[in-house]
């Protein structure tokens, strides 16, 4: 179904007098949107809380949406938003929660690892290859820490500094 | 956390008009506390003769227009940071900042070849404008935090800098405004150190203010 962003733009403007069906109309055309933004930049698991976390966002900051401006780009920029906090958050989470990383059965883990590419090419090779194996393929810090011949310790530096890099390289573009 | 079904309609529920975030609101509220506070500098310290007497020294002069610059440019696109766009460039303020670099580097420049000049960097009079700067510069920082925190600022720390220039700007206009010392080493030294010092210090306090 295609997004259309001039009746999403109309709508959000008589949402922000309090029209609740156009409110309503808006917020399930952002879903679509959302999780389609989504499925391509973070593991399976987290798609539902950022998408809910991001409607969140659109609620409490509709005020900042300007009804002369397309809607897209002001729904864009809350999601990357939400990504950079979500990127903050895994950066500070010493261990990976299995359920948090893509199963075989679902290839989204896969999308998301070629959307992530272009970013994850702008790190050092040592911190990508950690946050690939961490974060996206569910490798236990041991594991990766075998896999790539760095000591676990050096394996949740180069996780942390690199999710700290993506985010700031996220926020930057 | 609920289904994102159950979740729509509950946001839905609750909607209620809500005004809308200008950033020309912004930008009138802020000039307005913005000369407040300069009112209030030069009331308390009372106005340079020069500046009194219509006929500014140059130095002053063009340092004042300086900083207003970069305030004009920094305050204007602070204030539309309130309203996140993806592909909306707002770079041109960055030009304001590196502008305002003319002071210190003139300040260094005539301090290596003139001992007189080089005199007036030092203090007593150079920490009395800095505090006293610094000081007028909260008003301003203070009202840009509360302002943005109702917009949606997508960049915390990048707004925090920003509040801080603008700020620290309005510290340093009021500032120059009632120092008597035209030397370009004390504006450019004492002066512009009251933009950094804002800086830093919104840099460090507010971006936890600003997230949301």
């Amino acid at each position: 179904m295609k997004i259309d962003d001039d009746s999403l733009r109309r709508s959000m403007a008589r949402a922000l007098d309090g029209d609740k069906a156009a409110y309503g109309f808006v917020l399930d055309q952002s879903r679509c949107w959302l999780l389609a933004y989504y499925r391509r930049r973070v593991p399976p698991a987290m798609i539902d809380d950022l998408v809910q976390e991001t409607l969140l966002s659109v609620h409490s900051k509709r005020q900042s949406f300007d009804p002369t401006r397309p809607y897209l780009p002001w729904l864009a920029a809350i999601a990357r938003y939400r990504w950079v906090d979500a990127l903050r958050r895994m950066r500070d989470t010493d261990e990976l929660h299995p359920e948090e990383v893509a199963s075989d059965e679902d290839d989204t883990g896969v999308v998301a690892r070629l959307s992530l590419g272009r970013l994850l090419s702008q790190l050092p090779a040592r911190q990508a290859n950690v946050i690939v194996l961490t974060r996206i393929e569910g490798h236990s810090v041991a594991e990766a820490a075998r896999i790539c011949g760095q000591s676990e310790n050096l394996v949740k530096v180069n996780v942390h500094r690199g999710l700290r890099k993506l985010a700031a390289l996220v926020e930057s573009e | 956390m609920p289904n994102t079904n159950e979740l729509i309609d509950q946001l839905t529920a609750d909607l209620q008009p809500r005004r809308k975030v200008s950033p020309w609101a912004g930008r009138a509220m802020l000039g307005v506390v913005a000369l407040a506070t300069m009112a209030a500098v030069v009331l308390c310290f009372h106005l340079r003769a020069d500046f009194a007497g219509g006929i500014p020294h140059p130095v002053a002069l063009m340092s004042e227009l300086v900083l207003l610059s970069a305030f004009c440019a920094v305050g204007a696109a602070l204030t539309a940071m309130a309203r996140p766009a993806v592909g909306a460039a707002r770079n041109g303020w960055q030009w304001a900042v590196a502008a305002l670099l003319v002071l210190p580097v003139a300040a260094f420049v005539t301090a290596v070849r003139s001992v007189s000049e080089r005199a007036l960097m030092m203090p007593p009079e150079g920490p009395a404008c800095l505090i006293i700067g610094s000081l007028a510069s909260l008003a301003s920082i203070v009202f840009l935090t509360l302002w943005l925190r109702r917009g949606a600022p997508t960049s915390p720390t990048r707004a925090a800098w920003m509040i801080g220039v603008t700020g620290g700007a309005v510290g340093a206009i009021a500032i120059g405004l009632i120092c008597p010392i035209d030397a370009i080493t004390h504006i450019g030294t004492w002066h512009a150190a009251i933009v950094l010092v804002a800086a830093l210090g919104s840099r460090l306090v507010l971006p936890r203010l600003l997230r949301w």
